[in-house]
């Protein structure tokens, strides 16, 4: 495939933000994303056959979107946009493998923006592995994109307001709610976190418009509540709930048993930074930002001259950072690969710095809700898995810290921990935390699981089929 | 090596220490083709060594309290195409003259024992009954947790900065936590073997030959065997070559996971994969066996096998250093070789002789053992 002086990967807000910055100062761009249509989770588009009759039903993210969506669309000549395409490695001579129609192709780029995203928080606790357990991601895409329900009967639980946007969406869509259980309280964590999730008036009027809708179908809330495990024969039949302290331990006898058919859990997001990982580039251990992230300077580069990252892949932080971040990187590699002076850069990545900050008051905020207390680590019995892939259970981890395991790649040679085909999305960001609370040891200390190419999952024949769709069209690009 | 070398030291009754700069199987031992294999080794000492040290795979299988999934489920050498025959004839014939026969089966009976191989791409095969494979990482943890309990002491995320040697006898060994006084030094450091010969001047001609492979999603029962191509074969000293080749290895792990292979190129100390030899590796075994096309891959990994010369390991006391004991340079047959490497040295440490002789593989066979 054709080389491009930028490469962005992933197509949210990010990602959307930064093409529009660089090709407009007059970048050779090339926006890779693996869905079929371009706005990543958080911007999602219908499938294809849906109408949009009440875009406001759908909440202002949506309508956001739909404006980004429509900058960007205006743009389209400009860029170079490859959708339904697969980042499966990044390497040492600035290329990316991409699969893309059935073959695995090359691409190389000067600079390169990881706009990677981030996908909901894996807890595990007894029964979680059970049909009928969603991420709240999850069921906010079959909602929101496939007009289908996680169930008849579906309990809530997480922390942050965001609860309510898919408590809003499923009940619009015709739902029941069983309840809505928030980890932590109430005052604290939705409405502070309404602000600091948009940092904007309008949305806190959009959250408490939400709540409305909530009481008037009159779904329970319960705060400092959390599921601590889910019970049922092929699938979810009871749940057990529990009040919880400020560390999110079950308070003794707070115990009850609730019958549904489905949960979703949402108890925050994790980075998804596989792919500087892979690029070497340094990384530091927030859980508050969503585990292993990469380091970066003010113009949104990792460590590694010519990558920048931003959005939540880089930090969760929510679309409103994503968006300013991702013109800053935009702007930045523009002035990087000699389109844009020094000072119009610098003048350019202002008003998005101003408007960073602006957020960055409530993002401290948001930051403190996304926050998972240690008791969600201790929900886990002996026989709980905690890798799905391989079936690894609590009991594993237990007997490998006896022999004195220390880190988690010698935990995963022993029990094969993270050596499936999520490739370690599922099971790392909780084992993380629950050897180092059992260890007593820092982040750093257990280490991670290096990701190595592929870095998502790819059929031989795709790999085995490279170079041959550079034969079939002509032309690499294509534009849907 | 090491492992191997503690576990039987630790049996023997001997005080043992273990020095790992990483952690259990961190190396070559933990990511290679996990073949215990001897169809490829040739006559002469390789042969004796590769059949001594399956019977102790089998020893340890007995003596070892966790599992390590070793499988005798046989070997397959698949003739692909007509140049290797030649060849192949010709390494059967040594290996019988040597007292080692292997059998030729042709290409419906390689077919009735894998199946999913392509017609188009076999022409018959080598088969040997005694191959199989292990879980080399649950292999070298085997060792070193039953090692431990023995009494050895496993000194893991540890470095040696150091030997310290006096009147051309070892003393010591200087580590980045501490020294540890011996007068007994095994050098089982695989590929980084070289480095640790420097620290007492003695030039070990080990150097890194890197293999790539790939792992893939687990699959129902898909490869029953050891599967190498015979390539291999004619590409014999394909380590020493310059630029990227692959060679055909499948072979499919206990837990349903196919390892296919197998890449190599110099690329020195680095470990990471490259694209183009990933879809080489793809390419190699989607053609010997086209149902691979819709198995995903979900990981790839390479590693350095610690390449000599002759392809033979280095094994034995050092001339002129009194304490100074070599085993390393296993190339690509560690796991298999190093359990019965381990008990050799043993031997040799507690009695002074060993029950197959190792002579030949003696360090002194480069004479130039001693920098001037």
């Amino acid at each position: 495939m054709e080389d491009s002086e930028f490469v962005i990967v992933g197509g949210g807000p990010g990602g959307i933000a930064a093409a529009m910055e660089a090709a407009k100062a007059g970048v050779e761009v090339t926006l890779v994303d693996e869905n079929e249509r371009l706005g990543g989770q958080c911007f999602r588009q219908f499938e294809k056959g849906f109408k949009v009759v009440d875009p406001e039903a759908l909440g202002l993210d949506y309508q956001e979107g739909q404006e980004l969506l429509h900058q960007f669309g205006l743009m389209e000549d400009k860029i170079r946009y490859l959708s339904k395409t697969l980042v499966w490695g990044i390497f040492e001579n600035r290329t990316i493998a991409l699969a893309r129609d059935g073959a695995s192709s090359t691409l190389g780029f000067k600079c390169l923006l990881a706009a990677t995203g981030a996908y909901d928080r894996p807890v595990p606790f007894p029964g979680w592995t059970l049909p009928g357990v969603f991420t709240a991601g999850g069921a906010q895409k079959l909602v929101k994109s496939e007009r289908v329900l996680p169930g008849e009967n579906i309990l809530l639980a997480g922390t942050g307001p965001l609860q309510l946007v898919l408590a809003h969406q499923i009940l619009e869509a015709g739902g029941k709610i069983e309840a809505i259980l928030e980890a932590g309280n109430f005052s604290r964590n939705w409405l502070r976190g309404f602000l600091g999730i948009w940092g904007n008036w309008d949305f806190l009027k959009e959250g408490l418009r939400y709540l409305r809708s909530i009481r008037k179908a009159g779904v329970p809330l319960l705060q400092r509540h959390i599921i601590c495990e889910v019970h049922g024969e092929g699938r979810i039949q009871e749940a057990v709930i529990a009040e919880v302290d400020r560390d999110w331990r079950p308070k003794p006898d707070t115990a009850r048993a609730v019958e549904v058919d489905s949960i979703c859990l949402g108890y925050g997001l994790v980075s998804s930074s596989e792919l500087t990982m892979l690029a070497g580039c340094g990384h530091s251990y927030d859980l508050r930002l969503g585990g292993y992230v990469p380091l970066r300077s003010a113009t949104m580069e990792t460590t590694v001259p010519g990558i920048y990252a931003v959005g939540d892949g880089a930090g969760v932080a929510g679309r409103k950072v994503a968006i300013e971040e991702g013109r800053i990187a935009g702007i930045s590699a523009a002035r990087a690969l000699g389109h844009l002076s020094g000072t119009d850069a610098a003048e350019q990545i202002k008003p998005c710095l101003k408007r960073l900050r602006r957020i960055g008051r409530f993002r401290r905020v948001l930051d403190d809700i996304s926050l998972p207390r240690r008791g969600l680590y201790e929900l886990a019995q002996d026989d709980t898995i905690i890798c799905r892939c391989e079936e690894v259970t609590l009991k594993q981890l237990k007997d490998a810290l006896a022999v004195g395991i220390l880190r988690m790649k010698d935990f995963k040679r022993i029990s094969r921990m993270g050596m499936g085909p999520c490739e370690g999305r599922m099971c790392v960001p909780s084992v993380i935390e629950m050897m180092r609370h059992r260890l007593g040891a820092s982040a750093e200390d257990v280490g991670c699981l290096l990701p190595r190419p592929s870095i998502k999952p790819v059929a031989l024949g795709v790999l085995a089929a490279a170079g041959t769709a550079e034969r079939k069209t002509a032309h690499g690009s294509s534009r849907s | 090596m090491g492992s191997s070398v503690a576990y039987f030291l630790a049996k023997a009754g001997k005080d043992v220490v273990l020095v790992e700069r990483g952690w259990f199987a961190g190396e070559a031992s933990g990511a290679n083709a996990a073949f215990v294999w001897t169809i490829t080794r040739k006559s002469g000492i390789d042969i004796r060594l590769a059949m001594h040290s399956l019977g102790i795979h089998k020893q340890l299988e007995a003596e070892l309290e966790m599992g390590f999934e070793y499988v005798r489920g046989g070997g397959l050498l698949i003739i692909e195409n007509e140049t290797q025959i030649p060849l192949v004839e010709a390494h059967l014939r040594k290996r019988a003259e040597d007292g080692h026969p292997l059998d030729l089966i042709d290409a419906e009976q390689v077919l009735e024992l894998e199946p999913h191989l392509s017609k188009e791409r076999v022409l018959g095969a080598v088969y040997s009954p005694v191959d199989g494979k292990t879980n080399p990482i649950f292999l070298v943890i085997a060792l070193n947790l039953q090692a431990r309990k023995l009494g050895a002491r496993l000194l893991h995320h540890t470095e040696v900065v150091g030997i310290e040697a006096a009147g051309g006898a070892v003393k010591g060994v200087v580590t980045d936590k501490g020294t540890i006084k011996t007068n007994i030094v095994v050098n089982a450091a695989g590929s980084w073997a070289s480095f640790i010969g420097e620290m007492v001047a003695v030039n070990v001609p080990v150097s890194p030959f890197q293999m790539a492979m790939l792992v893939t999603e687990q699959l129902p029962p898909t490869v029953a065997h050891a599967v190498m191509g015979a390539s291999y074969m004619v590409e014999e000293d394909a380590g020493k070559k310059e630029g990227l080749g692959c060679g055909l290895i499948m072979s499919q792990q206990t837990a349903g996971n196919l390892l296919i292979g197998a890449s190599w190129r110099k690329a020195g100390y680095d470990k990471r994969t490259i694209q183009e030899e990933i879809e080489l590796i793809a390419r190699v075994n989607v053609r010997a066996m086209p149902m691979l096309k819709t198995v995903r891959l979900i990981r790839s990994y390479a590693n350095f096998f610690p390449q000599t010369e002759d392809d033979l390991p280095i094994l034995g006391k050092v001339d002129g250093i009194e304490g100074f004991i070599m085993a390393c340079g296993h190339g690509g047959h560690g796991i298999c070789l190093g359990p019965g490497s381990g008990k050799l040295i043993q031997e040799l440490i507690c009695d002074g002789r060993t029950s197959l002789p190792i002579d030949e593989l003696n360090l002194s066979r480069f004479n130039q053992a001693r920098h001037a």
